[in-house]
């Protein structure tokens, strides 16, 4: 005699179509740049911030936006499809809490869907979130640009030194170079 | 229905400790639901099982009448309970839901801010299920208040993915996340209650959701007068942490104790003019907010009064969702903040509950 008794959770793959990553160039001269910012604090500065960056150090051709998500903070499809026309990769966020990281993930796999690398800037303890939400996208080895949190609460010099410490991720996930992801300070990174 | 994926166990109490295991729960042990309880209330719900009754495009999450039925047997449900919890989960699918933003409902169940989800009962089911509405409304002690609100978290958790440390990382959360659901003391209250105010009649029932932080008491047994005690809920209306979060406007639930309410009504305050009134001091000096990093205020959403500049915590009075809850024993009454963006001005999340006696 056993006993048997219903599952009370839809099956994992249940309402999941698997996406496939843009293909990434190995170099970034002659790119266009586009920036897609949500309402995140510092977000628009941080992306900014990255971008200078990107400037800086590569022949980059053109810096589209930024560009605020028209949802609170998920793009409109409108929107997504716009930026990866006239974009060659974009960069997003920001993802330094929980719905955010997971939204700018949603975000950013969109634009993958379309062709366009997507680079998600977030903080360290949000991983699960964008985890959780790139799995539901069926992306689930999405990557994303961690950094130290937090990030809304910082100053403009601050904010300029993340997005130096974001820099080699930010490269590693447009395929440009290697990276060490490992060599983050671990703030916020405490049990769930 | 016998072709639905199940688990065996030798028995009951290996289930419950398997159900643990696979991370089925909110931490408390289950029911487990077996395909006989499940029946019972999906004969209750008289809906196709595999009905969808809440979608969230955010994930591609969708749960059906059959895995609300699965999880209404777990969180210890009567079958009576059923047609709360789907009307319930109606509310939750209205796409008025913040500001019709279709990420909202995603982000009010993940965010760090932890809003969790408050249900409202009103009308005759709330006699005829022994919801609680008096003493003690937030619990313990009621089977249908305790397990109603079990089961929409366990919905949340298992039906739709809201699983705590993966989706949802709340920062602090609150204790309302493991349940959350009252009914308005209407017999005891001065003043129409919820469903009548929005134009239902007064023998339907209704459930009101509300994406929901934890409540706030609001004590004051010294004062006699309307303004004395509107005054003392005002303020914990208007305290900073939450009003950093809700300049420009957004619903707030007042739980207010019947000898408040009574208090009140007998000065020969309406319903509208207890909201006017709340509405209208629900506020916080832009002083105040500019000591705690709140620099940047839209001039549209400022009042000045007396010479002070005032961030406003309500669009207007609609913004003030009043129900008259707990016992008819004390000047005690709650403040409730919202989590999500708002709706629009004057709408509540509220729908009929479909029952056979109507």
């Amino acid at each position: 005699m056993t006993f048997r008794a219903l599952i009370p959770v839809p099956d994992p793959a249940d309402g999941v179509e698997t996406t496939v990553a843009a293909d990434r160039a190995s170099r970034l001269d002659g790119a266009t740049i586009g920036i897609m910012y949500n309402c995140k604090p510092n977000s628009r500065e941080m992306l900014t911030a990255i971008a200078d960056l990107l400037c800086e150090g590569y022949a980059i051709r053109e810096v589209v936006g930024p560009v605020q998500t028209e949802g609170i903070l998920l793009a409109s499809q409108e929107q997504i499809d716009d930026m990866a026309s006239k974009c060659d990769i974009v960069l997003h966020g920001l993802g330094d809490c929980s719905s955010c990281s997971a939204l700018s993930t949603h975000n950013g796999i969109a634009f993958e869907r379309l062709g366009v690398p997507a680079v998600v800037v977030g903080t360290i303890p949000f991983e699960k979130s964008v985890k959780a939400m790139a799995t539901r996208q069926g992306y689930p080895d999405f990557q994303f640009v961690k950094v130290t949190h937090p990030l809304s609460s910082l100053d403009a010099d601050a904010i300029r030194a993340r997005a130096r410490e974001a820099l080699p991720q930010v490269l590693a996930i447009l395929g440009v170079s290697e990276a060490a992801t490992d060599e983050l300070t671990p703030v916020g990174a405490g049990r769930a | 229905m016998s072709a639905y994926p199940s688990v065996e166990t030798a028995d009951a109490l290996e289930a419950i400790e398997l159900f643990v295991e696979r991370g089925w729960t909110d931490g408390l042990p289950v029911i487990p639901p077996t395909e006989a309880a499940v029946a019972e209330f999906l004969a209750v719900a008289g809906l196709d099982p595999d009905e969808v009754v809440l979608n969230i495009p955010t994930t591609h999450r969708r749960v059906t009448v059959r895995l609300a039925a699965i999880n209404a047997v777990m969180a210890g449900c009567l079958p009576g309970y059923f047609p709360v919890i789907l009307a319930a989960l109606r509310g939750w699918a209205d796409d008025r839901w913040g500001s019709g933003d279709p990420a909202m409902f995603y982000a009010s169940n993940t965010s760090t801010g932890g809003g969790g989800q408050l249900l409202i009962v009103n009308g005759p089911i709330r006699d005829a299920l022994e919801i609680n509405s008096g003493v003690n409304v937030y619990g313990p002690g009621r089977r249908a208040n305790a397990t109603i609100g079990r089961a929409m978290r366990l919905i949340q958790i298992n039906a739709a993915g809201f699983v705590p440390g993966q989706v949802d990382n709340a920062s602090q959360g609150h204790p309302g996340k493991y349940s959350f659901c009252i009914a308005e003391n209407e017999e005891d209250s001065p003043w129409e209650p919820l469903h009548v105010e929005c134009g239902f009649g007064p023998g339907e029932s209704t459930v009101t959701t509300v994406s929901a932080r934890s409540p706030e008491p609001v004590e004051n047994r010294m004062s006699n007068t309307a303004e004395g005690i509107l005054y003392t809920i005002a303020d914990t209306m208007s305290r900073l942490g939450a009003m950093v979060n809700s300049v420009g406007g957004t619903v707030k639930v007042v739980v207010m104790g019947p000898e408040h309410a009574n208090t009140i009504a007998g000065h020969g305050w309406t319903k509208q003019d207890v909201k006017r009134f709340l509405a209208e001091h629900n506020r916080r000096s832009l002083a105040d907010l500019a000591r705690v990093g709140m620099t940047e205020v839209p001039e549209e959403y400022t009042v000045t009064v007396d010479g002070v500049r005032y961030a406003r915590g309500c669009r207007g009075p609609e913004d003030v969702l009043l129900v008259v809850a707990g016992g008819y024993n004390a000047g005690v009454s709650s403040v409730i903040t919202n989590w999500a963006y708002a709706p629009p001005l004057g709408e509540y999340i509220i729908t009929p509950i479909a029952t056979e006696r109507g």
